[in-house]
């Protein structure tokens, strides 16, 4: 530095500038790109900006050395190494400063939790709790993996997280539930006004942390339908608020696969056959299998995405997909998810249907075969009810992506953190050994359930690996085509249901004991559910008010909602959901010609959905009944009537029996769950509507 | 500048830049969420799980409360049906801060964990309607150290159904001979059946309220003693190991003399026409200890409308809601009054003969009071739910080497005390 009073202060002055000049630049640059470096990243940078700034004050500072380049540069290294000793001599003086900084900083990060533990007297910490939703297919498989996970992550016994795993909503709900606070729609929340509050809303379940759904085809489909909605923030409202959904790759796959029941196999017969037209064409043209059955595209995501290849390769439609799904109702198979269909097959029935194929997951065939799918009778089934796979070149392949879910106002670090963790852990192909196989379509040697379909002649491959879905153009694409096409298939004709909200409704029945208006709100959604979004619905309601006469007359007779077509479903729906208990019994028949001069004309179903009510409150049923088929016969000779009852009502009590003797033996359906019925009446509206 | 004061002051500059720029980098790689804070919401919200009660009568309540109170409208939130999915939703949302949710309807079991994690405001004294008029031991599910976190609004106690014609056993060990069907399966209903088999077959109350921090081998073995008479008990106990209360249900509406069940079964049996009034209800046989369970309403501690949340609370757990929802609901009701004045449903659209008669509900109102006067609750501790399963894990054992299910090896004393008093601190292990 120059001896030179005067040159010493303009030495500090320039000192002083820098180090003001560095501290802001610091500072304005603390943002954006630089927030999103690693820490080593943001380290080199601020060294980076140290060394510049002692250039800088070197070349500024060196001015007066002696001519030619190589004096200058010597010049601005001497200077640039006093300046940098002279960093370093205030580096020294400030060193006490910086190491209480630094002393303070890891007094803030570790003296709390160091308390926690202290004062905690040996307890555990809080497990931070995960909400998991799958398919209703993979939740089983799912769920032992995540015990697994929960197991694996508790350090001394201490539990770091809880994960609970439910079933998806199908994929239509969960794009409502995913752009609205995971509500389901029709509850009366009102989307387009963040501030509603009706009196209830229900959720589809717990607001998911984690999403698996059986394909990227859904999960893509719903992101893009979420992320293109205008929706409510979670300022304006945090219960109604959007998700942010993150695709992150595949975490397991499973092919379909066509099951036969040991009546049917005979696997020599269908050897070097690779397609399922070829598998399907064997088999029926031998009278191995008569018919098939495949879960309900409404419930399962393996049924929607088999439906397209379906639609050209089902013996005997001709290609015509109205008349695939006519075929694949008439099998009654239970209208859920493939493990339900499964499971509810065997209740009660001593052998399986005779000659019914199915296509179901491999996962689900394989924990089928081994006794592990939930909901079936415990244990190995039966020799008879088990089934062999067969596998075709073109069934599709679920190849489960793992979404990570936001949702405002719910998320912070720990929560992301655990979720990363939860995924990487399942990328370690953690689904093997519970039946599934690894993304990219290898069997494992731990994957017990799948290898135990090797047997005798039936061989499984060693590797499935996804492929684009096969189909006809216009059906198999994007999760929107899918639907698009299967909903077009379904029976256009118009339906109209009779909910019964007599006071009997309101009393508990059902497999949860909910109230029979409850069983019968479900019951009747899925009926509509069945049919084309733009046939023509309409909702009735009937009862009579307390001590009212029975010849009471309901206004409107008892219409209470109908829409035209798609666009207005979600009202009739929205009524459904609304319906309560207001009155006494309306006598059946009285309901029925009360409600038929606001049906339509043509072919058509009316459903009355009852818990068959009593004889003493439809005094004269036998002879009112016969009455009644006539004079409807007469004015809608087209119109199908079915009659669905809660669960514990029985067909042959009065007075359902006599509208079923007058109206036709098929007229009555019962079952103790909504798939079974649903099932029923759906086979019905199909041979109705041919 | 002297050399000590310019040390001092470089000290005081270095201090606070370094704090600045390590505090920005620790920022930096923190998480951000999407937004900060809360949002807001008009009215109030009630997270609760689904409503199946006949009429859906916890519904109409929040109805009639939103006609008499336009300006804070309630939504009633019902997240799932399976009370551990309702758990985890509860739990998760209230964790990471959220204020969605102002009324939280809170099982009995998952008060301790809530209070203690900080979930619930204490509540305060305009918050009950006469409090002295509940029972005892339903208001104290809804403290936690001596702090009144939650209002009780319906409790719990198990019962025993008896169909016509059969002789009522006198005693609880004759119960556990002729068997029973009850809820054996792998879930909550197995912790509360297996506490009132040990407590009833030792007359011992233990792994009961909240001084339950530790189990030394003696309690061990009355444990085991008591799951011993379990696992020796008559045919439909054995049947009972897959089923939950709808399962115990079917089993007695299809000819099983005996039945352990909760409350709302009476009601479910009355309108059962396999059934209708073909039964008796009586609280369990001597000893007749049965287990106490419930739901309390409690203000969430992140609600913005705390005071309008808590008469909201008031007026749910009012004698008037209360008789209604007992009445018509098939609701336990948590006050004296409501099971003293007993009065049929007044709701005109139930014929007669879809209820129960008068009589018979002013019966069935003295064997509740007589239940719910025994009733004794589970372990009161943060670690419930781990404690639960981990006790489950240990009665499953039990009951698997009693069965000589091969593999299966029943625990020592001072096994099951190690692992019981391990879950009693949150810590997952087994027998």
């Amino acid at each position: 530095m120059s001896e030179d009073p005067s040159g010493r202060r303009d030495a500090r002055v320039q000192q002083f500038t820098a180090v003001c000049g560095l501290l802001l630049t610091l500072l304005t640059l603390y943002e954006g790109p630089l927030l999103r470096m690693p820490w080593w990243g943001q380290a080199l940078v601020i060294l980076g900006i140290v060394v510049l700034g002692i250039a800088i004050v070197a070349v500024t500072t060196s001015a007066g050395a002696g001519p030619g380049i190589w004096t200058k540069i010597k010049a601005v290294a001497g200077r640039a190494v006093e300046v940098a000793r002279w960093a370093l001599g205030l580096l020294r003086l400030g060193i006490a400063g910086i190491a209480a900084a630094v002393v303070v900083l890891l007094a803030i990060m570790f003296v709390p939790p160091l308390w926690s533990v202290i004062t905690s007297g040996g307890a555990c910490g809080e497990p931070i709790d995960l909400r998991v939703v799958t398919d209703a297919e993979n939740v089983g498989p799912l769920g032992a993996a995540a015990r697994r996970y929960m197991a694996d992550r508790s350090g001394g016994g201490c539990r770091t997280v809880t994960v609970d795993v439910t079933a998806d909503a199908p994929a239509e709900q969960a794009e409502a539930g995913f752009a609205h606070g995971w509500t389901s729609p029709g509850t009366g929340l009102s989307p387009d006004d963040c501030s509603s509050r009706p009196p209830r809303a229900t959720l589809l379940g717990a607001q998911p942390d984690v999403w698996i759904p059986a394909s990227s085809i859904i999960a893509r489909g719903v992101r893009d339908y979420v992320e293109g909605l205008r929706t409510c923030s979670g300022k304006a409202s945090p219960v109604l608020v959007r998700a942010h959904l993150d695709v992150q790759g595949s975490v397991a796959s499973s092919p379909l696969v066509l099951g036969v029941f040991p009546r049917s196999d005979q696997p020599s017969l269908v050897s070097g056959k690779q397609g399922l037209k070829s598998l399907l064409d064997a088999f029926y043209q031998d009278d191995l299998v008569r018919s098939l059955a495949r879960p309900s595209p409404d419930a399962s995501t393996s049924g929607l995405l088999a439906t397209p290849l379906l639609y050209q390769v089902m013996p005997g439609s001709g290609g015509d997909p109205a008349k695939v799904e006519e075929a694949l109702a008439q099998t009654e198979a239970p209208a859920g998810d493939a493990v339900s269909m499964l499971c509810e097959l065997q209740k009660g029935a001593a052998a399986p249907p005779d000659r019914m194929a199915v296509i179901v997951p491999e996962s689900v065939l394989a924990r089928y075969d081994h006794g592990d799918a939930p909901g079936c009778p415990s244990g190995r089934p039966p020799q008879q009810w088990r089934l062999s796979a067969y596998y075709a070149n073109d069934l599709p392949v679920l190849d489960f992506p793992f979404v990570h879910v936001r949702w405002p106002g719910q998320d912070d670090g720990r929560r992301d953190e655990a979720v990363a963790d939860f995924r990487k852990w399942l990328q370690r192909d953690a689904l093997t050994r519970d039946g599934l196989r690894t993304p990219s379509g290898r069997l494992t040697a731990d994957d017990h359930a799948v290898g135990g379909l090797r047997n005798g002649d039936h061989s499984v491959p060693d590797l499935v690996p996804p492929r684009p879905l096969a189909g006809g153009a216009n059906c198999a694409g994007p999760m929107e085509e899918l639907f698009h096409c299967f909903q077009n298939a379904r029976p256009p004709l118009p339906l109209s249901v009779m909910l019964d909200v007599s006071g009997s409704m309101a009393n508990p029945s059902g497999p949860q004991s909910e109230p029979r208006l409850g069983f019968a709100q479900e019951m009747a959604l899925r009926i509509m559910g069945g049919i084309r979004p733009s046939a023509p619905t309409s909702l009735f309601q009937f009862s009579r008010p307390p001590r009212s006469k029975p010849d009471y007359r309901m206004a409107n007779g008892g219409l209470v909602a109908a829409s035209g077509g798609e666009s207005d479903r979600l009202d009739v729906e929205t009524a459904v959901q609304k319906a309560t208990t207001t009155g006494w019994d309306l006598a059946l028949t009285s309901a029925i010609a009360q409600a038929a001069p606001h049906l339509p004309l043509g072919k058509q179903t009316l459903v009355l959905v009852t818990d068959g009510q009593a004889a003493s409150t439809n005094s004269g049923a036998g002879g009112q009944a016969a009455a009644l088929a006539r004079q409807i016969k007469k004015d809608y000779p087209e119109l199908t009537l079915l009659i669905a009852l809660t669960p514990q009502s029985d067909c042959r009590a009065e007075p359902v029996a006599s509208i079923a003797a007058a109206f036709g033996p098929d007229t009555c359906k019962s079952a103790d769950t909504v798939d079974e019925i649903t099932s029923l009446v759906a086979a019905q509206i199909y041979r109705s509507a041919g | 500048m002297g050399a000590r004061r310019r040390r001092v002051v470089a000290s005081v500059v270095a201090f606070a830049v370094t704090l600045v720029l390590l505090q920005g980098i620790r920022w930096s790689l923190s998480y951000h969420p999407l937004f900060h804070g809360c949002g807001e919401h008009r009215g109030l919200t009630i997270a609760a799980d689904v409503d199946v009660s006949p009429d859906f009568r916890r519904r109409a309540l929040v109805e009639d409360w939103n006609q008499h109170h336009p300006r804070d409208p309630a939504t009633l939130i019902e997240v799932a049906r399976s009370t551990d999915t309702t758990r985890s939703q509860l739990a998760s949302t209230l964790e990471s801060g959220s204020c969605a949710y102002d009324v939280l309807l809170v099982d009995v079991a998952w008060l301790p964990e809530y209070a203690h994690r900080g979930f619930l405001a204490p509540v305060k004294g305009d918050w009950m309607e006469d409090r002295s008029d509940f029972l005892r031991p339903t208001l104290d599910t809804g403290k936690w150290k001596g702090t009144q976190y939650a209002v009780p609004w319906f409790t719990d106690a198990g019962l025993l159904y008896v169909r016509k014609g059969t002789k009522a056993p006198e005693s609880f060990d004759a119960l556990l001979k002729a068997g029973y069907a009850t809820q054996l399966a792998d879930y909550e209903g197995l912790t509360a059946n297996a506490l009132e088999v040990i407590w009833n077959a030792s007359q011992k109350v233990v792994l009961s309220g909240d001084h339950v921090d530790k189990v030394d081998e003696g309690t061990a073995q009355v444990v085991l003693n008591g799951l011993d008479h379990l696992v020796g008990g008559g045919s439909a106990l054995a049947a009972s190991r897959d089923s939950m209360e709808d399962g115990s249900l079917k089993a007695f509406a299809s000819g099983q003399p005996l039945m352990r069940n909760w409350p709302y079964a009476f009601r479910t049996l009355t309108a059962d026409p396999r059934i209708r009034n073909g039964f008796d209800v009586r609280p369990l046989p001597y000893p007749g200890i049965a287990v106490l369970g419930g739901w309390d309403l409690a203000v969430s501690a992140r609600s913005k409308h705390q005071a309008e949340a808590g008469l909201l609370v008031k007026t749910l757990t009012g004698r008037e809601a209360q008789g209604t929802l007992f009445a018509c609901g098939g609701f336990t009701p948590t006050r004296n009054s409501t099971l003293r004045d007993t009065d049929k449903c007044k709701d005109p659209k139930f014929r007669d003969d879809e209820l129960p008669s008068p009589e018979r509900f002013k019966e069935f109102a003295n064997t509740l009071r007589t239940a719910l006067f025994q009733a004794q609750p589970r372990p009161i501790t943060p670690y419930y739910a781990q404690f639960s399963e981990t006790f489950r894990g240990c009665v499953e054992d039990v009951l698997d080497a009693g069965n000589h299910v091969p593999g299966a090896r029943r625990p020592d004393a001072a096994t099951l005390a190690k692992v019981l008093t391990a879950a009693l601190k949150g810590k997952h292990s087994s027998c």
